[in-house]
């Protein structure tokens, strides 16, 4: 259970948290576990698919799942508190009852339990694939800072390896590389060849090598820098191919999704490759493309369902994808309209479809309807003497107008 | 915690039970009974008579007794099956005010729910004078196919009674309660009611876990053993015909006699091949002649007479199982209840039908009511963990333009439920629109039974078919239907709970109760004056019986003189008292006889 002792006054889970509260305090004949299970249910009803309301697996059997219903409805039935003093509770219960009889009547049907399943999977498919096109951001800043890392690391090393010296080196990390007066100390003993003048070895300890003549602190640094810059050039490309061959490989397999992030972390590591860019481009429109159908698909099963609120939201989503699809933004407008509430968007979508297929009298109808539901009268008129204009004879058209009626 | 008992308010038998230290318990009457006619008589002095009684005088009070009311609760005048009533019932009924029927009793006109509410009533004093104090809480079960007219109907008959009516369920629900109580099973079952006057089938799944679900239910509301009771009366009154060219339905004596033998010739048939019916002097000819009746009836003419009867509850089975989507082997056990089930011939096509031998398990005079009180405990108690998911047995809908009944829930599907769609307006500049809410399966709306109607006004004007206008509709736990309109734009609501359309006025309601009332205090006076009255003269005749002894006894005695003239007056006074029927003067001698009795009674024992 979160706690948000740090959200602004008046914001909308303080509220919920407040009337919550207020009802662990009603005066009604229900005891304080059960005040807490019901809020608790109450809070989560939206969020959950009908498995999860009953508290199965996806794939229980039709035994456990009535079980569930059953369990479920001991709990929530409203005759379990019979004339009973309920206050706000009333209504809660009577929400989560209907719930969880929405859930058994669309899972105790076989028909309506795969239709919901695939459903569920199309609904499951869509917010992985957006999951995973967000998340490539992330993907690419890990791997770039990955990479400077593992450089740092390789060119310390191979820096210490071209001067070969008995005198301890520094700790190979890069903070040697990174603090200036860490680094100088390192200059500074292997000048001075040795662990320092407290030893007390007769001079005649066997003999170091010859040292290498002594360079000066700058062209020493810029020495280290371009091999830095080579190294990480050099892991950026590795890198870069990796993902490429990955890229390909994801192709190959059909899977488009992992090609377009494969693509496009190779293309943010190796930038400038112009046919690179293109496999990246082409991966990325495919997957969009995958997306735009699994939201599609999505929006269906929702405006079916009459979820219209939610297949608004869907047809959104595929008009972003697809934004010269008609057909998505005529059915974004339809649904937005069946939802309720302020129909701009509804009349942006519908104008869009009709410019995307000018001559498609049903784009137009679709408009004029939007008009009216939205009360814009006048445009509503224009429209239908323009749309008239296009189809002056077709039948179902004039039909679907005279139903509309004439706005005066 | 209140009692709460439970009533099978059945077309010719009722029965009431109640939950007695988690047991659940038939209530007898007071002749010890368990079962009580549902017939209402009214004698020519007036006087009210339910039950048994009312069944003894049946006969010769024809046109004063009332049997199978359920038959006529809830249905409008101009129903098919009340001009069958009409034109086999021994009682007059007629027209009411609402389009609805009313029952003619020595001149009186009383609403179906009313005479109903009598038979409640006596229930209801059958259950007080057991458990010793006043009851008010109940369960009363009806028909699974009786529409929401009926229910309300018979929920006012219950009001009327002086009942608080916390639930009406299924009979069919209540029987399957009462086999699953206590049992820790998970089975599927199907509950074949044959009752007096319907025919119900449900199919229920029962959890282990307390959950009782019906999937789904079926019947017919004027099927029952009247009917068959009809088909013998047809083939004996045929017969009479045949023979001597008279009618005998035109005389009601004659055809409540009929009625009787027809009645007891089918209930013996279930137990004997062949039985007689023997009726004399049935009706005189026009010679003054009187004619008998004398016929043998076997069992194989009543399973022809009955066979079509049958034949139809089969065929409401077979299409009940398929809109469960069940199969017969997924039925576990068939229960069967109502009196008809006794008959052989039935019991014989259900186990046919079903592939295996009905359940013995559940009685089927009392199952129903021990349902309901289960329930009715159930209810009032949150400890006992129970859950009843009945189905709403008929789709509810309104009427739409051109009188098309659209659906808006289905039948068959579980309440407590509620269901929306979006209807609009058929012309331009409507300004309201009539709601008329409809239960049926017929796709026309005239053929579906009307609930009621209202309207919802202020649309704002515009063209047909702009207007959006969302119907809910709601049936609640207590299978009560609600309607609400609301316009989307101009978001005016409107809603009704639905009552019966062509059902009682409050006003109408709280009078008859107020005549229930009256009943009950007349009742309840006038057995206490019995009780009294016969122990008053059960002293009195024990008095009187000594008197002559005693005065041998103390005839020297001024004291015993004195005590001989005070007894006799306390006879006398006692005596005028029950001749004036007063109740309280009755009780208030029953010490003076009491002490007279105790004292005669040491005199003469001392002198022996």
């Amino acid at each position: 259970m979160m706690d948000s002792p740090s959200s602004p006054p008046g914001s909308s889970f303080d509220s919920v948290h407040e009337t919550e509260r207020a009802s662990l305090e009603e005066d009604i004949e229900l005891d304080l576990d059960a005040r807490n299970r019901i809020l608790r249910t109450y809070r989560d009803l939206n969020h959950q698919d009908h498995y999860a309301l009953l508290g199965v697996d996806r794939t229980a059997d039709r035994q456990a799942i009535k079980r569930a219903y059953n369990a479920a409805a001991l709990l929530y039935h409203p005759d379990r508190y019979f004339r009973k003093r309920l206050g706000s509770f009333k209504s809660r219960l009577e929400a989560i009852f209907s719930r969880v009889s929405l859930a058994i009547e669309a899972l105790s049907d076989p028909v309506r339990r795969s239709e919901y399943d695939a459903y569920l999977s199309e609904r499951d498919r869509t917010q992985d694939i957006e999951r995973a096109l967000s998340n490539t951001e992330i993907e690419v800043e890990r791997i770039l800072a990955e990479t400077e890392v593992e450089s740092k690391i390789e060119a310390s090393n191979l820096s210490s390896q071209s001067r070969p010296s008995s005198a301890p080196e520094p700790a190979a990390n890069d903070s040697a590389f990174v603090d200036t007066a860490s680094r100088r100390d390192a200059f500074s003993r292997r000048l001075l060849g040795g662990r320092g003048r407290t030893s007390t070895l007769p001079p005649s300890s066997p003999p170091s090598e010859p040292s290498p003549p002594p360079m000066t602190t700058e062209s020493a640094m810029t020495a280290l820098k371009r091999r830095y810059e080579q190294r990480v050039a050099a892991a950026r490309a590795a890198q870069s191919r990796h993902f490429v061959e990955r890229g390909e490989a994801a192709i190959a397999a059909g899977d488009p999704v992992s090609a377009a992030n494969a693509l496009r972390l190779a293309v943010r590591l190796t930038p400038g490759d112009p046919l690179l860019e293109r496999l990246a481009h082409d991966a990325q429109s495919h997957a969009e493309s995958l997306l735009g159908d699994a939201y599609s698909k999505q929006a269906r099963y929702e405006e079916k369902a009459g979820r219209w609120t939610e297949a608004a939201s869907s047809w959104r989503r595929v008009c972003e994808i697809r934004k010269q699809d008609a057909d998505a933004h005529e059915h974004a407008a339809t649904s937005l309209v069946h939802a309720g509430g302020a129909l701009d968007g509804a009349v942006e979508f519908a104008r869009r479809a009709c410019s995307l297929e000018p001559d498609n009298a049903r784009r137009h109808v679709a408009l004029i309807s939007v008009y009216i539901a939205a009360g814009l009268t006048e445009s509503a008129r224009k429209e239908i003497e323009t749309t008239l204009r296009i189809a002056p004879s077709d039948g179902t058209i004039a039909e679907m107008i005279a139903k509309l009626g004439v706005p005066r | 915690m209140d009692k709460v008992i439970g009533i099978d308010l059945g077309t010719t038998n009722s029965c009431v039970a109640i939950v007695e230290n988690g047991v659940p318990t038939v209530i007898p009457n007071r002749g010890g009974y368990k079962t009580t006619p549902s017939m209402v008589a009214v004698t020519e002095a007036g006087k009210r008579l339910v039950g048994h009684i009312a069944k003894r005088q049946a006969i010769t009070n024809a046109e004063n007794t009332v049997y199978a009311a359920k038959r006529l609760i809830g249905r409008k005048w101009d129903s098919p099956q009340v001009k069958n009533a009409i034109a086999t019932s021994s009682y007059r009924i007629v027209r009411g005010p609402h389009a609805d029927v009313r029952i003619v009793l020595r001149d009186k006109e009383y609403s179906v729910s009313e005479v109903s509410g009598m038979v409640l009533q006596e229930m209801k004093i059958i259950a007080e004078d057991y458990l010793g104090e006043s009851v008010s809480k109940a369960v009363i079960t009806v028909p699974a196919y009786f529409n929401d007219n009926q229910r309300q109907a018979t929920k006012d008959a219950g009001e009327i009674a002086g009942l608080d009516v916390i639930r009406i369920i299924n009979e069919p629900t209540a029987a399957a309660l009462s086999y699953g109580f206590g049992k820790n099973v998970e089975r599927t079952i199907a509950v074949y009611d044959f009752g007096g006057g319907t025919f119900d089938i449900s199919i229920l799944e029962i959890g282990s876990s307390g959950v009782f679900k019906v999937i789904a239910t079926a019947g017919d509301t004027f099927l029952g053993g009247e009917d068959v009771d009809a088909r013998v009366i047809d083939w004996l009154v045929k017969g009479f015909k045949d023979e001597h060219n008279i009618d005998l339905r035109q005389d009601r004596m004659a055809l409540q006699r009929l009625k009787d033998a027809a009645e007891k010739a089918k209930c013996e048939l279930s137990s004997v091949r062949e039985t007689e019916v023997n009726l004399p002097f049935i009706i005189s000819s026009g010679r003054n002649e009187a004619l008998h009746l004398q016929r043998s009836l076997d069992r194989a003419t009543l399973d022809d007479l009955s066979s079509d009867l049958i034949e139809r509850t089969v065929d409401i089975c077979r299409q009940t199982l398929s809109d469960a989507r069940l199969r017969k082997e997924d039925i576990a056990e068939v229960l069967l209840v109502g009196g008809m089930t006794r008959m052989p011939k039935i019991q014989l096509a259900v186990a046919e039908f079903f592939e295996r031998e009905p359940c013995k398990g559940v009685h089927p005079d009392e199952s129903v009511a021990l349902g309901a009180a289960i329930q009715g405990s159930a209810l009032v108690d949150d400890k006992q963990e129970m859950v009843l998911l009945d189905v709403t047995p008929h789709a509810l809908g309104i009427m739409t333009q051109g009188g098309y009944f659209e659906e808006l829930i289905p039948q068959n599907t579980t309440v407590p439920t509620q269901r929306a769609k979006i209807f609009t307006t058929g012309r331009d500049n409507q300004t309201a629109v009539k709601i008329v809410v409809m239960q049926g399966e017929n796709e026309r709306a005239q053929h579906n039974e009307l609930l009621g109607e209202f309207i919802l006004k202020g649309l704002k004007r515009a063209s047909k078919g702009s207007v959006e206008i969302e119907v809910t509709f709601e049936i609640n736990a207590d299978g009560i239907v609600s309607v609400h309109a609301k316009d989307l734009e101009t978001e005016k609501e409107q809603s009704i709970e639905v009552t019966a359309s062509s059902g009682l006025t409050r006003e109408e309601i709280s009078h008859m109760m107020e005549g229930a009332r009256d009943y009950m205090v007349e009742r309840r006076s006038t057995e206490e004056f019995e009780a009294a009255r016969q122990e008053a003269e059960r002293v009195s005749a024990e008095i009187e019986r000594l008197f002559p002894q005693v005065e041998q006894i103390v005839a020297s005695s001024d004291f015993g003189r004195d005590a001989i003239e005070k007894a006799r007056g306390i006879v006398a006074k006692t005596r005028t008292a029950i001749a004036r029927r007063d109740a309280a003067a009755v009780k208030a001698e029953l010490d003076g006889l009491a002490r007279t009795h105790r004292m005669f009674k040491g005199v003469v024992a001392k002198t022996h």
